[in-house]
This record gives C-alpha cells, sequence and structure tokens, in this order.
C-alpha cells in the first residue's frame, strides 16, 4: 500500500500495519492489503478503528474516480438516497413508540381508576386513612401511578411535537396520538377523510347505531371529544365543532405526513372558531 | 451596500439601519426564515451559535476550500451559513433525530456541498468509511458526555493540522454545579489533548454557552 500518499500521522491513529489483513468498509467498496477488491458502493462504511490513511486521497489516487468532482457527486447521491431512506423508516419507528405509550398510558389510567373505586368502596364500609394501613397504602399506589401518568404524557407530548406538530398544535398532544394510536400510524391517519376522523374511537357506537338502524344521530363520543374545545361547548353546538376539528385535523396530519412544515394558521382558525361558536355568534 | 469584510471567506458586515448584521454571499434561498439582501442571507446570532463568534471577532482561521464535519447539525441553520463560507470546500453533517433531519436533507438537495448524516455522532465508526479526513470539527449537541464524543471523531477524522470548535451548554453538563466551575472542568480535559485557541462566552445571545476553538 502507498502509505506515503494517504498517511495521517496523528498520536492516536493506528499505524497502516494495522490494517493488513483486515477488510476495510468504504463507501466505493472494500479494500484489502492496500487493494481495492470490491467496487459496489454502500452507505454504511463502519470500521471499528480509524483509518490511518485519507479515504479520499486514496479514491483519487487508485483512479476510482477520475476527480474529486466525480467523487463527491457519486457520494452525495449514494448518501442523500440511503439517508432518505433511513428517515423514512426512523420517522415510523417513533409513531410506533408513541403509539406503545398510549397504550402504557390507558393501562395506567385503568389501574388509577380501579384503585380509586376500591378506595372508595373501603371508606365507604366506614374505614379512614389515619387507621388504615390498607387504605394508605393505596393512596400511595394511586400518588404514584398519578406520577408515572404525567411522566408518559409528557413525553407523548414531546415526540408528538417533535413528529407532528401541526397535529399537535390542532388536536394537542395527548389526543392526537390517541388518533395516532387507533388509526394505526401518523401515515394511516393522514389518508383518512375528516368525517372518518371524527368517529375514530367510537367505531363500536357507530356499529351500534347502523345496526339499529338508527336515523340521524351519529354516535358523539369518539376520540375528538376529550378535546377541550369540544368538552367545553354546549352540546348544541358540538357536533359542529367536531366536524370542523376533524376537518383541520385531517390537514395538520397529512402536512405533518407530508411536508413537515409548521403552520401556525390552522390552530389559529380552530380557536377562532371555537371562540365563535362558544360566544353563539354562529 | 454599506459593507466590511468579516474575516471568514463570503462573510460580511452589514449596516441595516443602525445595526449592524452579519450576511454570507449566497444565491440559495432562505433556510430558517433569515432575511435576504440581494445574493446574501443574513446570518442571525440568536439562532446560530457560530454567528457569536464572527459577531465577537474571534479569528477563525477557515478556508474557503476547507473540508468539515459538523456534529449535530439539526435542521441545518448554521450548516447553510458554513455552505455559503465552504463554497468550494465540503460539509459532512451528521444529526440523529428524524424530525430536524428532514430538513436538513432538504438544505443537502439544495447545495452541492453538504452531504447529510443521519447518525449517532457518539459512534464515528459507523461513518468511518465516508467521512474523509476534515480540517474542522465543529461540535454543537449539548450532551453531558460531549467532550468524549468530540474526542473520538477527532481520532477519526482529524487531519494533523486541523481545527475544532465545541459549542458547551453548561445545563446539559451538569444542571446543579456552578457555571464558571463547568467551564473549567470542561476547559481543563479539553487542554490535556490539545491547544485551546479561545474560550468564548456567547451571552448575550445564547445564555450559559461557551465556544471552545482547539488546534491539534
Ligand atoms: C443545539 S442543537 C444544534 C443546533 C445547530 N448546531 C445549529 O446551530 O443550527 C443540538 C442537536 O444535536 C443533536 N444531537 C445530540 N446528540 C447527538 C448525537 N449523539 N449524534 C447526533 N446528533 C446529536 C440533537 O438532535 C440536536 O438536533
Amino acid at each position: 500500500m502507498d502509505i506515503q500518499l494517504y498517511t495521517q500521522k496523528h498520536k492516536t491513529l493506528p499505524g497502516p500495519h494495522m490494517e493488513e489483513g483486515s477488510d476495510l468498509y468504504l463507501w466505493y467498496g472494500r479494500v484489502k492489503n492496500g487493494q481495492i477488491v470490491d467496487k459496489t458502493l454502500n452507505a454504511e462504511g463502519e470500521n471499528s478503528e480509524p483509518l490511518s490513511f485519507d479515504i479520499k486521497s486514496f479514491a483519487l489516487h487508485q483512479k476510482i474516480f477520475q476527480d474529486e468532482r466525480e467523487y463527491y457527486s457519486t457520494l452525495r447521491e449514494l448518501i442523500i438516497n440511503s439517508e432518505e431512506m433511513k428517515l423514512t423508516h426512523a420517522l415510523k419507528e417513533e409513531d410506533k413508540y408513541i403509539i406503545a405509550l398510549i397504550k402504557t398510558l390507558d393501562e395506567i389510567i385503568r389501574d388509577i381508576n380501579l384503585l380509586n373505586e376500591k378506595y372508595r368502596e373501603l371508606k365507604d364500609l366506614g374505614y379512614e386513612d389515619e387507621e388504615n394501613l390498607i387504605l394508605r397504602e393505596i393512596k400511595t399506589r394511586i400518588n404514584g401511578l398519578e406520577e408515572l401518568r404525567e411522566i408518559i404524557e409528557e413525553e407523548i407530548r414531546d415526540k408528538m411535537e417533535a413528529i407532528a406538530p401541526n397535529l399537535t398544535s390542532v388536536a394537542g398532544g395527548i389526543v392526537g396520538a390517541r388518533l395516532i394510536e387507533r388509526a394505526g400510524g401518523l401515515d394511516k391517519l393522514a389518508r383518512m377523510p375528516g368525517s372518518k376522523i371524527q368517529v375514530i374511537g367510537a367505531e363500536r357506537a357507530l356499529f351500534m347505531a347502523l345496526r339499529k338502524k338508527k336515523k340521524g344521530k351519529p354516535p358523539k363520543h369518539g376520540v375528538i371529544y376529550q378535546h377541550p374545545y369540544i368538552r367545553t361547548l354546549r352540546k348544541a353546538v358540538r357536533g359542529k365543532m367536531a366536524r370542523y376539528l376533524s376537518s383541520k385535523i385531517a390537514i395538520a396530519a397529512r402536512i405533518d405526513c407530508f411536508g413537515k412544515t409548521k403552520y401556525n394558521e390552522i390552530a389559529e382558525q380552530v380557536k377562532q372558531r371555537y371562540e365563535n361558536l362558544n360566544r353563539g355568534s354562529e | 451596500m454599506d459593507v466590511s469584510f468579516a474575516g471568514l471567506p463570503n462573510t460580511y458586515f452589514f449596516l441595516a439601519g443602525n445595526r449592524e448584521i452579519i450576511i454570507t454571499r449566497s444565491e440559495y434561498p432562505s433556510h430558517y426564515g433569515e432575511r435576504k439582501f440581494n445574493g446574501y442571507r443574513e446570518w442571525r446570532k440568536e439562532r446560530s451559535k457560530f454567528a457569536v463568534l464572527i459577531d465577537k471577532r474571534v479569528p477563525i482561521p477557515i478556508k474557503e476550500e476547507n473540508v468539515l464535519l459538523y456534529l449535530g447539525a439539526a435542521s441545518g441553520t448554521t450548516v447553510s451559513h458554513l455552505a455559503d463560507v465552504l463554497s468550494s470546500g465540503m460539509i459532512y453533517a451528521v444529526e440523529y433525530a428524524p424530525k430536524p433531519f428532514i430538513k436538513l436533507l432538504k438544505l443537502a438537495k439544495e447545495r452541492n456541498n453538504i452531504i447529510p448524516l443521519l447518525r449517532d455522532a457518539s459512534r464515528p465508526e459507523t461513518y468511518s468509511g465516508i467521512v474523509e479526513k476534515v480540517d474542522w470539527i465543529y461540535q454543537d449537541i449539548a450532551q453531558k458526555n460531549q467532550i468524549e464524543i468530540f474526542q473520538k471523531n477527532v481520532e477519526f477524522f482529524l487531519k494533523e493540522d486541523g481545527f475544532g470548535i465545541i459549542m458547551v451548554k453548561a445545563r446539559s453538563i451538569d444542571s446543579t454545579r456552578d457555571v464558571g466551575e463547568i467551564y473549567n472542568a470542561v476547559t481543563r480535559k479539553l487542554e490535556k489533548e490539545y491547544t485551546i485557541l479561545n474560550v468564548v462566552e456567547l451571552s448575550p445571545y445564547h445564555k450559559d454557552h461557551i465556544a471552545i476553538l482547539i488546534k491539534l
């Protein structure tokens, strides 16, 4: 190996002898004993030790590329493609994490409710915290679970802000995450029309309504009914708000899935509509 | 235009009204909402720690044709200006969070001197067959073990006559200790391996941050 040409003498770099016999994985191929033995392009050039030479000088000296320009344009194209693919995959993985967190959150909430119920039952029998160890222990457990619930909710909001900033600003982190969970992923949610998003989480009620052929009333307790803008409205206008909100959620999810820039206008419009309905000016 | 050379290639001070701002010569569109002045982009000090170094007249011997390894590129705010500075050079931009990487990738497609790597900077071995030996390593990752990460990357990639810039956020190193104490500890650690050229506080633009400029 023509060591002179690409020496990189730094005290912490191993000498070229360390490379003898071992394979080196470079993006433009595999190098063995100073010879290029395979010219397959590969975006995963992993080597456990620092290389004792410069990979660009080596490539140019070996005439693997005509010139620096060709070296860089080939490398850029290879890496931009590979990282783009990795990115799509990584973004999907992130919504899987959120889905897992929502499921955990739901179970914790169930446990909290259950414990609260038992706590009340015992109290109804006339027991008090001060004199009863079990009551105190249950209370401690509930507090611990409430803390855990907050930590998980915080993490969900954080991750939601990162992978779906628009959905988060329109629906809120937790409601948004629940929608992703029920839809089975951000990409699936992004493909749904507003009308479908409106009934996410109310599928069972919807099914019952259809079976009974009850005309008119669509179910009114889907996931988005947890949104404060709906909960705090008069019953008469909730349906209107739910329709509007779900249509905006559909838009927000699509932007997050395909574009990613954050547009504050959508959340503004939703707020405006809420205020109008709340004031009764609509 | 009322401009004066700022000491780095393609970088100038410019009097906008009565405020001095920094601009880089750039034929590219605005990347993070910064203003454009025919053929130049404003390099905003509140958004980029590197710009504060220029603002504070810290000598940075960077050349137009240099190759730079950037650790913690985020969405490419600073990278976009360094790509203007290194107009005939190359930037390897490492960022491991997918979300900011979306914008970084878009930037890399626009320019021809950015190679974006969606990888973990604490594992330089994973890009050892991709990144060449570089003139500069710039690190802005706000991590507790950032000095170790910097050292590893130096071992893998920095040329013998190369330079490094490390941005240190006191709170990420230790949120309980005194800021000055943290800076001292970090500086002492770096001193053992490198020549320290400059230590610069980034206030008021970036509170409790310092930049350390080193040479091998
Ligand atoms: C303060 S921001 C960088 C801002 C950017 N340098 C600029 O001025 O435009 C820190 C970034 O480092 C990234 N980061 C932290 N640890 C990292 C690691 N081990 N590998 C790669 N990126 C990392 C974070 O994801 C985050 O985007």
